[in-house]
């Protein structure tokens, strides 16, 4: 078991080896190859991405197996003009969703994928953006409701088709679920997403390895600093420029505020879809993150888009009396953290409404490649700052929190849990800084060649880089992998068959943040 | 459920944690990143800042001028700078390879019209000598009428 | 003799007796004006004073420019919401939509005649007092659906499905918890029920329901809460599931309307328990009996902020459960009980 998977697997998968964690193999193979190497345990499907290679598009497949954790990528490449291959997503719920991506922006259609339709851009858009040669156009959008429950009941089936979204009290964003609602019970539902689509991964084509840093700020405002640390670790590792350890200690106690910051909004807004806008818990949340969100002002000098990772280090040193203020912080944090279950999980009310609701068991959310808490909370033990550490993660000491149930008390607990073992990691970080300098010597201008995938947990889950570079200054490709949108892929099935009050609360505690759904 | 709401009623007696704005302003640290400043005198005019601007914030005119009378052979006619669209990424703070560029904690930055975050070369020069005379950041808010003024008028003064 | 209806208190305090006909007639309508205009300054208060409360419970200001300490917010909220465009959208039913409104403003402000304030201190001293209340304040539940289904709009639709299923389920307990009462004080009228709990039991203990009856007075709050739509059971609202329930539809002055509608529900319904269970105006005689009944009623209206900012929502089916399968058995198992207790003692 200890070669790397690609060399051990390739004569069982039937397909070639492309290095270490490659495999390679025809389009037309993709099917077969795919349900072996999930027979051979590879159950979590990370992404799917496209990448224009002149004349063709090599479609990458990323994959991990439960319990070690390793990474597996199968390549493949399809001509540009007869851009097609077999669908994979009746061997991961996941890739669903992520070919659908494929095919809206890159324009390679998936044979037998149950539907093949736009996911990010509006279903009227015409041409793919990502791929080189797209020019811009005048586009023609309206908004339509879409049939979406089948005529199988005849006259006799009543449902209401209802918008939630995209501006509705809980939507989070810009979420718009088109669902059918028998009575109070959820029928199906329908995500519709893409509204607030910026095209981040089209930008960052243009831009220099720099200057990339402060987009990745804007993906997940909730927690900026994790989703900083997703490009710099992506980008240190393709460049192998390694930053020193007093950084990688400032990066650590960034990131764990943010994943506090994060998390406050996650249970409170949670807290908040339970209770209306009338419910303390919100407020009190926010109040310790208007706290945590002072402390990373000073430390980076913005509340919400630091910019404080660059590639080789940290912006700034640590500043002047942050050791103190942190140090209060996580104090006060464990005492308001008592106080939030006082009003959450020890409140009757709250554990009638959550406790087995929304329940999912883990081999399903792996199948849909969740992630993160909400994943956690299903009893599945994966964190990346465990099972593949970064920024020196494995000199902290801490807990992978999980919970075994799957429904929706057990995602908040995990997040409730995890915000006191950040603050533990907080205060064993300034406790162990280590001196020197905080920014390693970097070439000015950064070239790169190669490809590389990395990712970090942030708050929401596993949020990765995928670089492809060319030898010049700006990457030929650059893929995000967030959390959010794969996560919140699983709610047609975490929620179907609930009540109403089940589908908003079921969706907020997968926190998703629209700002990485949609990039 | 009482320990809730003894949380609760609790809270009602507790200071609070809200301050009135604009009566009371966070005390931003020094750190903060909030408004680009210029100080021309320090300038080399070689454009990496502009260069290195991931969104076309920084927008300069350089025009060389071999006979100068002040030996100087690169002349900065233009530096602009949109507030708006700026990310305060620090990108050409860090470029800069004379300080000329420096941050000021700005509490109010929004402004009524979209003209009011365009930054001109008199503009900034009036921002980083009032910044600089006094760092600390003020309340920019009120002061916005006269500020508008004070530059139609030296405008008009130059025509 | 002894004034027992706040007319004849009214113009008795000015010295005049003994009017009949037409002139007493116009007496009652200005006096009832009188009554509707209190009522109203006093539930304009409450939205002002909740909003206070509320922000110091979660350590915010609340109101604070309007007036001193923002006191006049009320008066603010008013106006705006009076400038505010009406809009009756196309697809609506015009009527009806109108109509809504008015109903539950209507039936709410009726419903404070019966209450008694003080001793005599009562509108209209009926002896079905307690059925009159419960019939009227039902009526503004007609107003709901009114308002619903005249939206045309189907967050309001479910909201009113909601709001009828809630209020159908939670007024059987509550009228049956009342009938506890009933029994023991012999009398459907407010004024005597209050009367019912003069003394006390061993010196100190007040000889009010809530000591007589408690099972009756849980049954009759988890019901009230249930009845005025306030967390745990604000489902008809639930402004996270169905943005704003059966008003979604509404702006302006009709929104005002209907807020206010159910502010004085919420005061109606801390009036009515304070009256029937926790001794109305009665108290020591240092203070006068309105004041007591004032003070009475502001810890229930507490008790309902303090509830509404801790709880979640139930779930309907959840509600349904409660409601049918808990507190319609058990308040029945009180009525027996009290029966029983009534006629061993007699």
């Amino acid at each position: 078991m200890n070669k790397p998977p690609a060399v051990r697997l390739f004569g069982e998968v039937g397909a070639r080896p492309g290095g270490k964690h490659t495999l390679e193999c025809d389009p037309s193979d993709v099917g077969n190859v795919c349900s072996k190497i999930r027979d051979a345990g590879f159950d979590f499907l990370s992404f799917v991405t496209a990448v224009e290679r002149g004349d063709s598009f090599e479609v990458v497949y990323h994959m991990r197996n439960t319990g070690e954790w390793e990474r597996l990528f199968l390549k493949t490449e399809v001509p540009r003009d007869e851009a097609s291959l077999p669908t994979v997503s009746d061997v991961w719920r996941a890739a669903n969703w992520h070919e659908r991506e494929v095919y809206d922006l890159f324009g390679v259609e998936f044979d037998g994928h149950p539907k093949l339709e736009r996911i990010i851009l509006h279903e009227n858009w015409v041409g793919h953006p990502l791929r080189k040669d797209y020019e811009e156009r005048e586009q023609d959008i309206t908004l339509d409701m879409i049939d979406l429950v089948d005529d199988e009941g005849g006259e006799d089936h009543d449902v209401m088709y209802v918008n939630v979204g995209p501006q509705h009290p809980a939507a989070h964003g810009v979420a718009r679920i088109q669902a059918a609602f028998d009575g109070e019970m959820v029928e199906k539902v329908n995500f519709d997403i893409g509204f607030m689509h910026r095209g981040v991964e089209k930008l960052c084509e243009t831009f220099e390895y720099r200057q990339i840093v402060p987009y990745y700020d804007r993906m997940d405002w909730t927690g900026p600093s994790n989703v900083e640390g997703a490009y710099v670790r992506a980008v240190e590792e393709l460049l192998e420029v390694e930053a020193p350890p007093r950084a990688q200690y400032l990066r650590v106690i960034a990131s764990e505020l943010g994943r506090i910051t994060g998390h406050l909004i996650g249970v409170g807004q949670m807290a908040m879809d339970l209770t209306g806008m009338t419910g303390v818990i919100f407020m009190y949340c926010w109040r310790e993150r208007e706290k945590a969100l002072d402390l990373l002002d000073m430390m980076t000098g913005g509340r919400l888009t630091h910019n404080y990772m660059t590639i080789g280090g940290t912006r700034y040193d640590l500043s002047e009396g942050l050791e103190e203020k942190a140090l209060k912080f996580t104090k006060e944090m464990r005492e308001a953290i008592v106080e939030y279950h006082s009003l959450t999980t020890e409140n009757e009310v709250f554990r009638a409404r959550t406790v087995g609701t929304g329940v999912m068991d883990g081999d399903l959310m792996l199948d849909w490649g969740v992630t993160g808490p909400s994943l956690r909370g299903s009893g599945v033990d994966y964190d990346l700052r465990r099972d593949d550490p970064y920024f020196l993660y494995e000199d902290f000491d801490f807990d992978v929190i999980t919970y075994p149930d799957g429904g929706n008390y057990d995602r908040f607990e995990v997040r409730m849990d995890e915000m006191e073992e950040s603050c533990r990691i907080i205060e064993q970080a300034l406790d162990e800084m280590p001196g020197g300098d905080h920014q390693a010597k970097v070439p000015k201008r950064l070239r790169a060649d190669g490809e590389h995938y990395a990712a970090v947990e942030a708050p929401k889950g596993e949020f990765g880089t995928y670089i492809v570079a060319d030898g010049t200054n700006k990457p030929q490709r650059l893929k995000i992998r967030t959390p959010s949108f794969s996560n919140i892929a699983c709610v047609e099935d975490l929620v179907r068959g609930e009540k109403i009050p089940d589908l908003v609360v079921g969706f907020a505690s997968l926190d998703p943040v629209f700002g990485e759904v949609d990039r | 459920m009482l320990r809730g709401m003894a949380t609760v009623a609790r809270h009602v007696f507790r200071p609070l944690f809200t301050e009135q704005y604009p009566e009371k302003q966070l005390e931003l640290p020094e750190i903060e990143r909030g408004r680009l400043l210029f100080l021309e005198e320090r300038c080399i005019k070689c454009r990496q800042c502009e260069r290195i601007c991931p969104n076309g914030t920084i927008s300069m005119e350089v025009e060389r001028d071999l006979k100068s009378e002040t030996g100087e052979k690169l002349i900065l006619r233009e530096y602009n700078v949109h507030q708006g669209s700026c990310l305060v990424c620090d990108l050409c703070v860090e470029v800069c390879p004379t300080d000329t560029l420096a941050w000021a904690t700005v509490y109010e930055a929004p402004t009524f019209k979209r003209e009011d975050l365009f930054f001109d070369r008199e503009r900034l020069a009036w921002e980083t000598d009032r910044v600089s005379l006094d760092r600390i950041a003020e309340s920019t808010f009120y002061e916005r009428d006269d500020y508008v003024e004070a530059v139609r008028a030296s405008r008009e003064g130059e025509r | 003799m002894n004034a027992t209806n706040m007319t004849d208190a009214l113009l008795n305090a000015l010295g005049i007796y003994g009017l009949e006909g037409l002139p007493l007639l116009v007496a009652q309508v200005a006096v009832g004006a009188i009554l509707a205009a209190v009522i109203i300054l006093v539930i304009a208060l409450v939205t002002y004073y909740k909003r206070k409360f509320m922000g110091d419970a979660a350590v915010r200001i609340g109101p604070n420019r309007t007036g001193p300490f923002g006191i006049l917010i009320w008066v603010a909220d008013a106006i705006k919401l009076i400038q505010k465009e009406d809009i009756v959208h196309r697809d609506a039913d015009p009527w009806v939509f109108n109509a809504g409104p008015i109903v539950m403003v209507t039936a709410t402000v009726m419903t404070f005649a019966v209450v008694p304030f003080g001793y005599g201190l009562v509108f209209s001293n009926m002896d079905v007092g307690l059925v009159y209340l419960f019939a009227i304040s039902e009526l503004s539940l007609l107003g709901v659906i009114m308002a619903g289904y005249g939206s045309n709009n189907k967050w309001a639709t479910i909201s009113t499905l909601r709001a009828v299923l809630q209020t159908i389920s939670y007024e059987i307990t509550l009228i049956i918890a009342a009938l506890g009462v009933v029994m023991v004080a012999g009398t459907f009228n407010l004024h005597e029920i209050v009367l019912a709990q003069e003394g006390t039991f061993f010196g100190i203990l007040p000889r009010w329901f809530v000591f007589t009856q408690p099972v009756a007075f849980v049954l009759f709050t988890v019901a009230m809460f249930g009845e005025i739509m306030r967390n745990p059971f604000d489902l008809p609202e639930a402004e996270s599931e169905l943005v704003a329930g059966y008003y979604t539809e509404y702006s302006g002055f009709k929104f005002a309307l209907i807020f206010f509608a159910e502010f004085g529900h919420m005061v109606l319904a801390t009036f009515v328990l304070t009256t029937i269970f926790l001794g109305g105006w009665l108290g020591p005689s240092f203070l006068p009996g309105v004041l007591w009944f004032t003070v009475k009623a502001y810890f229930v209206l507490l008790l309902i902020f303090v509830m509404r900012m801790t709880h979640p929502r139930v779930r309907p089916d959840q509600m349904l459960q409660l409601g049918w399968k808990g507190l319609l058995e058990l308040s029945f198992v009180n009525l027996v009980l009290t029966g029983v207790v009534l006629a061993v003692v007699a």
